[in-house]
């Protein structure tokens, strides 16, 4: 049997170093940040550096805390709503900063960014294919 | 049922400020822990997005092309790996050591669309992902 999806966007990846890599703005009222994100389905949530979020004007302290872990140690987080851009596809949603400074990946995880989005990867052609999870749109 | 309980002045006022934080009444905020807390084992998710939050799409987003941007990085990674960089289009904006002066020179510059991050070293071990 065969299935078929039909994606919004089609986005064809070639950033240079390691991982798939995908340009994502942050933004905070009026202020915005541009940075790369690893494309990350092994990662609960989406994490972002803690400069990130300070030149966002967020407090880091006074969000959401949570303990991690990785693969190789534990990490504390502190996760604030926000405004997340990725592939021409704004959300309102929810994402985590590192509560120690020099992280040196941001994830775009399960919660607050895959769950939002219908999602396609050919890997071999370096293509991303993708769509807002919402039947409205 | 219904349940009085003694609890310090600390607490408290951190369960208020939480509350609140999340838009709910302290009563309706502490009913929903305890019965997070209750779930049987089986049936509880590790959710890392508070209750009252709800991520959505909002619409479309109008992004810059960052093709530039990548072709200089390609060009440029040997020179500034371990640094970080800011860059608009083919052209580099800033670079160096801490990142929040990489962000506050590129707006200063009159660039807050910079694009700015880290350029791994060369020798940088592959990266396996994950965080849970």
């Amino acid at each position: 049997m065969n299935y078929q999806l039909n994606f919004a966007v089609k986005h064809i990846y070639n950033s240079p170093g390691a991982g798939i890599t995908i340009k994502t703005t942050l933004r905070s009222g009026n202020i915005y940040t541009i940075c790369d994100a690893k494309v990350d389905t092994g990662s609960e949530f989406c994490l972002f550096a803690r400069e990130s979020g300070e030149k966002l004007d967020i407090n880091i302290e006074t969000g959401f805390r949570t303990n991690l872990i990785t693969l190789s140690g534990g990490l504390a987080a502190y996760g604030h709503s926000l405004e997340l851009e990725t592939l021409g596809l704004k959300f309102d949603t929810f994402v985590y900063f590192a509560a120690d400074y020099s992280l040196p990946r941001n994830l775009l995880g399960r919660q607050g960014w895959f769950q939002l989005v219908k999602f396609g990867l050919d890997d071999y052609a370096s293509e991303i294919y993708i769509s807002p999870n919402q039947e409205n749109f | 049922m219904t349940l009085t309980i003694e609890i310090a002045p600390e607490i408290e006022s951190r369960l208020e400020r939480e509350a609140k934080r999340q838009g709910l009444e302290k009563e309706e905020f502490v009913k929903i822990i305890i019965e997070k807390t209750l779930l049987p084992k089986s049936e509880r998710r590790k959710n890392y997005i508070p209750e009252g939050v709800t991520p959505r799409y909002i619409g479309k987003a109008e992004m810059r092309d960052f093709s530039g941007d990548d072709e200089w990085l390609r060009e440029n990674r040997e020179k500034y790996q371990g640094q970080y960089v800011a860059t608009h289009g083919n052209r580099l904006i800033a670079a160096g050591n801490n990142f929040k002066e990489i962000i506050t020179k590129a707006r200063e510059d009159g660039f807050p669309d910079a694009l700015v991050r880290y350029v791994e070293p060369l020798d940088t071990p592959p990266y396996v992902g994950g965080v849970w």
